[in-house]
Order: structure tokens, then C-alpha cells, then sequence
């Protein structure tokens, strides 16, 4: 398995300067190709787990292996060409004065052709919504349209790992499908794409595994449906059911067998079995 | 009874140097002891409209204003920031703008310390508060170097701290975990119906809050686009969807039904109201 993953880590632990153990003792292998969500409860070492990926943080112990180059020894600037990376916090990334620039700044630093930047950059702002207000500097959008533009000027990249760590948050319905939507075409295109969440409702749609974490462990990596039938898992690490999983356990009392994942799902299974 | 607490008048705002209003012909009343759900799609003006109710505008953000806001009986730009901030407390929708403390236990004290409360009445707040958000363990913590969720919890407990009148938290539970989320809002209701306090809440989370919020509001390109209770709001879902928008899940399964001819005597808005009306047809 080792050979094919294309992000290990082995026994990784983490302390924070200040000697916060954050992360302790994490073997992971993710394979290219997959969509992974990681979730858990504040302060459980996901961001520190992600931030492993393209060498922001090194481990204090144990290894972390991209694509064959160990982090510890590799220069983030070579990392981030196989690891886009989306923080968490849209302002801790957002730097240039128009949207246009900060969304092509990191394509000008590879030197891509005029063209491929140009299409690139439009390709991201438009998958964002943000193709209307590229002249406008960053600090005059709301929120969300930031951390929007955070997301475009990483998608604009394209490289073959993408982590997104809670891209959807402050997000209106809307935008959120969007992000979503383009993360699964990059995704269906062949990227790695891995997600930190706290909506349930995203894991429950789009990720193929699950990775929770508590305390700087990992307690469980398993599939969506798998997960949300743990309960002690679940209540320990701060989750809670997605509605439409709630709600269709609550049905079970009326005879409904199914197990919908999606709003479109539990819609389709209740008309047929109320005609049923 | 129904006391106005916050009264918006014809409110305009344009961020300078930008042609296109903020917010518009906004008018609205908040009363004493309400929860107030504030809906819109990302950039819909939501932020902007709390920051004029806590003095941010006129007072520092630099715009044109045009209406009044009305504040506990005195318009907004009669007082200073800090006057405001004795009866508003506010909640910021980044966190990390709002914390500048070297430990946790600092953060919370200051403001009781501006309230001019005594040491043993701060200590007890803080206490309190500490122990209500569940953030004891972090009290000797930098803010600086926590988590996301930790710090929003550390920004909702400095507020909690103050007690204040009227208490605007804008996505408050955006970096929270679901868990914590529930809490939160399950405690802002407890403060709203224990201290009678009056709480404005931004949020995108609805499925959660829906069911707290006496009143809903719909921002929508800087206007007010919808008005009521939730019930009346989150029925109406086609309109919702229009404006990028959507209900609480079992509110929209229900709206997919009834494409299919299926009626409901109440509009589901929580899970558990969604089984009771969905196991009712099968
Ligand atoms: N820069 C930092 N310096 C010191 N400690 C930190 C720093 N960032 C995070 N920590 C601590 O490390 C632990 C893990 O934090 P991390 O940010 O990885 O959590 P998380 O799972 O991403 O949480 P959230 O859901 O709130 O974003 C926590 O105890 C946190 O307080
Ligand atoms: N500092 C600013 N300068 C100029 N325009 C701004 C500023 N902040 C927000 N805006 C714009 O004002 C509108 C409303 O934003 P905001 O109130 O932050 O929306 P919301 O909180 O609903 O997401 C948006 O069009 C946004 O781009
Ligand atoms: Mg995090
Ligand atoms: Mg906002």
C-alpha cells in the first residue's frame, strides 16, 4: 500500500512550540484519487494534521511522506506545486490588491504562460462566482466572498492534491454547492482531494472516507454511512448526525428501511415508499 | 410589552469608494427580549447592517449613511463606540479580530473591567462565563494560538462575560463542531429566555437555528427581501432558492413533496417535525 499512497505519515506526532501535543502517534496512507473528510471536535489537531501535508508544519517525531519526498527535507515550495492548500482562515492567505491579482498570484510564481494564467485564473474566479469583481481589492469583499477568493486562487493551481480545511464555512447555500461542485470535478479529473469539516451534511454527500480526530488520534477511518452508525465515536468527538440521516433513522419507527445520504435521496426513498 | 429596543430608519450605507449601496432603505424594528434570526446570501449586507447597530458605522468605518439606527432610545451617532458597546455586545464574525489578550482568563475580564464592575463581581463573571461556554481549560491559553473553534468560543465567552442588553453575534458558530454549535445556540436561547436579553443572530447554519428564532429576516442585496416568523419564512422556498438560499432540510423535503401533490396541515422546520410529517404519509 505504501508504494501506491501518495501522502503517509508514520508515527507522526506534533507539539506546538509552546509544548501543546497536538497531534500524537498518526499513521495514515491516502491514496490518489480519493475524497477524504476529516472531522473531529475543536482543538482535536485537525488543521495540525493538514498542515503536515505541504510542510507549513514538520513533524517532532515520525515521518510525513508526499509523493515520495519526505516534508522534512523538502522545500514547501517544491510541496506546494503537489498540495494546493486552503486555509481555514481566508485573511491569513489574502495579501495582493485586486481579486484578479491575488487569484493568479501563485500561477504568475510558476511561471505558466500568459494564456494558461488567464484561463486559469477566469476558470477559478468563475467557479467561484467571483469572475464580477476582479478589479476589487480583497479587503472590500464580505467574508465569505473572501474566503471564496482564497479557495479560486489555490483551485487555480490544479495540482494534484488539493486540502481544503473547512472551505464551506460561512458559506450561503449557494456558494456552498459551488465550491462543492467544483471540488468534485477536480476531484472526478483525478485530484486527491482532502477536507476538514464540521458539516456533516458534506461528509454524508461527497467524501468516500472518513477520518476522525480526537486528541491528536486518530479514532476512526471508515466510510460515511460506517461512521454515523458509531455513537460513542460520534458523541466524543463533537459530531452530530446530518438532518437527513436523523431524519430518516427517526422513520425507521414508521417502516421507511432506507439509508438516504442526500436531501435528493431521502426525497426519491420516501415518495416510493409512501406509494409503496 | 413589545418594547422596541432597535429601531432602523431608512438605513443606506456606501463603503467609500464604492457605487453600489451596501445596505438600502432599510427599516426594522427589534424588540425587547427577541431572537432575531438575519438570513442572506455572502455579501447580502448582514455584517454591515450589525456593524451599524454597534456604532462601527458611522464611527469608524469610513461610507455614507443615510436613515438612522435608534438604539435603546438614542440614535446611534449620539454615542460613542464605547457607550454603544456598554448595551451591544457583539460578536465578530472572525474571531481573530477580536481577541488581542495574552492569556484567555484576560480576554474575558476586560469587558467587565470597562463595565467598572468590582474585582470579586468580574472574577464571578468570568467564571461563569468560562464554565457556561465550556473554555475553563484554556484560561492561561494565548487566543492568539488556538484553533479556529476555540477561538470563536473564546470571542462568544468575553461577550457572555459583559451580560449585555442586546447581544449581536454575527455566524457566531461558523468554526464551531456541530456539537458545540447545538450548545451555543441552545445557550444564547437560554440567555435570551433566563435574562430576557435581546440576541441578533447571523447564520448560515439554519437547520440549527431555525427553531431558536422568534423572528426571521431575509437580507438580500442590501434590502430587506422577507419578514416573520420562521414557520412563515421557511415555507416559502422557492423564494428562498431565488436568492441562493435555502430552508432547514426538513422544510425543503417537505417543499419536494409537495411538488408531488402531498400536503401538510404545519410546515416542518426540525428534524423531529419532519419524521412526525413524514412518517404521517407512510
Ligand atoms: N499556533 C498554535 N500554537 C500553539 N498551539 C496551537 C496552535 N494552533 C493550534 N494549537 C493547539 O493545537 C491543538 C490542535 O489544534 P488544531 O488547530 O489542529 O485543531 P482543529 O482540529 O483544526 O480545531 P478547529 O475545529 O477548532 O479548527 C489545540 O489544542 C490548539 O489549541
Ligand atoms: N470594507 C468594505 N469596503 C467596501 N465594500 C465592502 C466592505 N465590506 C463589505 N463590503 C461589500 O458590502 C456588501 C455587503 O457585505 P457584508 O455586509 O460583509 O455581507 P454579509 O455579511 O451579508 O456577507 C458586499 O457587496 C461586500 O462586498
Ligand atoms: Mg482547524
Ligand atoms: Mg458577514
Amino acid at each position: 500500500m505504501t508504494t501506491e499512497a501518495i501522502i503517509s505519515t508514520r508515527d507522526l506526532s506534533y507539539s506546538y512550540p509552546g509544548g501543546i501535543a497536538a497531534l500524537s502517534g498518526v499513521y495514515l496512507d491516502i491514496l490518489p484519487g480519493e475524497f477524504v473528510a476529516i472531522i473531529g471536535s475543536n482543538g482535536s489537531g485537525k488543521t495540525t494534521l493538514v498542515k503536515q501535508f505541504n510542510g507549513l508544519l514538520k513533524p517532532s517525531q515520525g515521518h510525513v511522506i508526499v509523493d515520495g519526498l519526505d516534508t522534512r527535507t523538502t522545500r514547501v515550495s517544491e510541496l506546494s506545486r503537489i498540495v494546493g492548500f486552503v486555509f481555514q482562515n481566508p485573511d491569513h492567505q489574502t495579501f495582493a490588491y485586486s481579486v484578479w491579482e491575488e487569484a493568479s498570484f501563485g500561477l504568475k510564481l510558476q511561471r505558466l504562460d500568459e494564456e494558461s494564467i488567464e484561463r486559469q485564473t477566469t476558470d477559478a474566479l468563475r467557479a467561484v462566482a467571483l469572475d464580477g469583481l476582479r478589479d476589487r481589492h480583497p479587503r472590500a469583499l464580505s467574508r465569505g466572498q473572501r474566503q471564496r477568493l482564497a479557495t479560486a486562487s489555490i483551485l487555480a493551481l490544479e495540482t494534484p492534491v488539493l486540502v481544503l480545511d473547512e472551505p464551506t464555512t460561512g458559506q450561503d447555500s449557494l456558494s456552498r454547492r459551488q465550491i462543492m461542485e467544483l471540488t468534485v470535478d477536480l476531484h472526478g479529473e483525478g485530484r486527491t482531494v482532502i477536507m476538514v469539516t464540521h458539516d456533516m451534511s458534506l461528509v454524508a454527500e461527497y467524501a468516500s472516507r472518513v477520518i476522525v480526530m480526537q486528541d491528536g488520534q486518530v479514532v476512526c477511518d471508515s466510510q460515511p454511512k460506517e461512521v454515523f452508525e458509531r455513537e460513542e465515536i460520534m458523541k466524543s468527538s463533537g459530531i452530530e448526525l446530518p438532518p437527513v440521516i436523523r431524519i430518516a433513522r427517526g422513520l425507521r419507527e414508521y417502516g421507511f428501511s432506507d439509508t438516504p445520504l442526500t436531501q435528493e435521496e431521502l426525497v426519491e426513498n420516501l415518495i416510493t415508499a409512501i406509494r409503496r | 410589552m413589545r418594547e422596541p429596543i432597535v429601531v432602523v430608519e431608512d438605513l443606506t450605507f456606501f463603503y467609500s469608494g464604492s457605487k453600489e449601496p451596501a445596505l438600502q432603505d432599510v427599516s426594522l424594528t427589534f424588540h425587547r427580549g427577541e431572537t432575531a434570526l438575519l438570513v442572506g446570501a455572502t455579501g447580502a449586507g448582514k455584517s454591515t447592517l450589525y456593524m451599524c447597530l454597534n456604532g462601527l458605522i458611522p464611527h469608524l468605518v469610513p461610507g455614507r449613511v443615510g436613515g438612522r439606527v435608534i438604539v435603546d432610545g438614542t440614535p446611534t451617532s449620539d454615542l460613542s463606540i464605547s457607550e454603544l458597546a456598554q448595551k451591544v455586545g457583539f460578536v465578530f464574525q472572525s474571531p481573530d479580530v477580536q481577541l488581542f489578550s495574552h492569556t484567555v482568563r484576560e480576554e474575558l475580564a476586560f469587558g467587565p473591567e470597562n463595565l467598572g464592575l468590582t474585582v470579586s463581581e468580574i472574577l464571578h463573571r468570568i467564571h461563569v462565563a468560562a464554565a457556561t461556554i465550556g473554555i475553563e481549560e484554556l484560561f492561561e491559553r494565548e487566543p492568539a494560538y488556538l484553533s479556529g473553534g476555540q477561538q470563536q468560543s473564546v470571542a462568544i465567552g468575553a461577550i457572555w462575560a459583559m451580560l449585555p442588553e442586546i447581544l449581536i453575534m454575527d455566524e457566531p458558530t461558523s468554526n464551531l463542531d456541530p456539537q458545540s454549535s447545538q450548545r451555543v445556540l441552545e445557550l444564547i436561547r437560554a440567555l435570551n429566555r433566563e435574562h430576557g436579553k435581546t440576541v441578533l443572530i447571523a447564520e448560515h447554519k439554519i437547520d440549527a437555528a431555525a427553531r431558536f428564532a422568534d423572528s426571521v429576516l431575509v437580507l438580500h442585496e442590501g434590502r430587506i427581501a422577507m419578514q416573520g416568523g420562521p414557520r412563515q419564512v421557511f415555507s416559502q422556498a422557492e423564494e428562498l432558492h431565488q436568492m441562493g438560499l435555502v430552508a432547514p432540510t426538513a422544510a425543503e423535503v417537505a417543499f419536494q413533496l409537495s411538488k408531488y401533490g402531498y400536503t401538510f396541515d404545519s410546515w416542518p422546520l426540525t428534524s423531529e417535525e419532519g419524521i412526525q410529517a413524514f412518517g404521517e404519509l407512510l
